[in-house]
């Protein structure tokens, strides 16, 4: 220790004398608070937790608005998608997909057809168009296991024969593609569009505001490849 | 050991109050003065006794309120009484005067409780064992003298002293025995 003072025994100032010093406004005024500061700080904390309380709130209610507005739009696009048919390999990924983690499933096997159905029945015709020399025409393939048989014709007819290379064909058939796809040609469906992308044929099967694309080859079985067969060399030669 | 500082012992109702002016406090510094008041002479003669010089305790003691002051905002009980939290503050500020060379350290003691010390290291109460006694104080740490101060000059209880050094009770019983152990050895050895 540096140096150490020893008061031993000395008379301590009485409290009257001590107290002389005694100075809050001088405590007050070096502080340098006041009470508005006091208040501030302590609105200002208050706030603090008020603005962090509302971020959170605010959050909470657009992620709300957000998912439900993302599930609105979802039920609206699978809805369009049953009206108007899904047309980009996007979405028939995405089902396909869907179908593999099982998640969707089709048991019904109600038989229902919709009035567009029956009118676009009654409105198919059967006419096979000239050859043209500029199309490529769909060389014919003989069908080797089941093709795609439904009870009604949802209108492929007419569908297919709006496909140039399909023009010059007649009872054109489509088999499925895939083992899994066969058992679904046993389920009813109200609605089957004929789909081709990136070179691919898929028939969009569409029951309940569900679609399910099933890859499919055209095919023709026995006497009618034969037929498709001549209708396709004589295109080529004309 | 005879009297302790009665004036650490609070009942509920005084800790209560106490607790609501603190609050008060909070909001409107002008009630810190109730506190000011209520702890100005026990800070007073806190620092008193360890600088000596009673214009400079003055100060010191201004310096420790407004700290107190500029802190109370942060202040929460932590389960000793407020006055413990003042003494901390006068503790450092006494330290930071004495670190900036301001004063001389000073103990300041009477020969009562200089025989109280004789008594628990098992010397005799005499004027040739006071001045070993006197001179051995020199030779202890800063912190045993403080220990030494608190317990005896100033009679505080272990609970009070714990609270202002801010370590448990039973580590400054340990540390007042290892401090009378030394300074029994020193006095023998004399």
């Amino acid at each position: 220790m540096k140096e150490l003072n020893i008061n031993r025994d000395t008379p301590q100032p009485s409290d009257e004398e001590l107290l002389k010093h005694q100075n809050f406004d001088e405590v007050l005024q070096k502080s340098g608070v006041n009470q508005i500061d006091y208040t501030s700080k302590l609105v200002s904390k208050k706030w603090w937790y008020f603005g962090v309380f509302s971020f959170v709130v605010l959050g909470v209610v657009v992620l709300t608005i957000n998912s439900y507005t993302m599930i609105t739009n979802e039920n609206k696009k699978l809805y369009n998608s049953d009206n108007q048919g899904i047309t980009t390999v996007e979405k028939i990924e995405n089902n396909i997909i869907a179908i593999k983690n099982n998640k969707l499933t089709v048991e019904d096997k109600s038989k229902t057809i919709s009035d567009t159905q029956i009118v676009l029945e009654e409105k198919q015709h059967n006419i096979v168009k000239e050859p043209d020399t500029d199309v490529e025409y769909y060389y014919p393939k003989e069908a080797s296991t089941l093709t795609f048989k439904l009870e009604e014709s949802f209108g492929l007819k007419e569908q297919y024969q709006h496909f140039e290379e399909f023009s010059i064909y007649d009872n054109l058939a489509f088999q499925p593609i895939g083992d899994y796809q066969s058992g679904w040609l046993k389920a009813s469906w109200n609605k089957v569009e004929l789909v081709k992308k990136e070179g691919n044929y898929f028939l969009m099967l569409s029951k309940n505001g569900v679609s399910l694309p099933c890859q499919v080859v055209p095919v023709f079985e026995s006497e009618d490849y034969v037929k498709a067969l001549e209708n396709y060399s004589n295109a080529k030669k004309k | 050991m005879g009297q302790t500082n009665s004036l650490y012992h609070h009942d509920q109702s005084a800790v209560e109050e106490e607790r609501q002016w603190i609050e008060k406090a909070k909001i409107n510094p002008s009630d810190f003065g109730v506190l000011y008041k209520k702890y100005y002479l026990q800070i007073f003669r806190f620092v008193l006794k360890r600088v000596g010089n009673q214009s400079l305790s003055a100060e010191i003691v201004s310096d420790v309120f407004v700290k107190a002051l500029q802190s109370i905002t942060k202040y929460q009980h932590k389960g000793y009484p407020f006055s413990a939290w003042l003494f901390q503050i006068a503790r450092n500020e006494v330290n930071l005067a004495y670190r900036k060379e301001k004063y001389c350290k000073t103990v300041t003691v009477e020969t009562p409780e200089l025989n109280e010390v004789l008594e628990d290291v098992d010397e005799l109460q005499h004027e040739e064992n006071i001045q070993l006694l006197l001179g051995s104080l020199k030779e202890l740490k800063p912190d045993e003298l403080e220990l030494l101060e608190m317990r005896y000059f100033e009679k505080r209880p272990f609970k009070e002293v714990s609270d202002i050094l801010e370590i448990t009770e039973s580590t400054a019983k340990v540390r007042m025995h290892r401090v009378m152990q030394k300074l029994k050895e020193i006095i023998t050895a004399k």
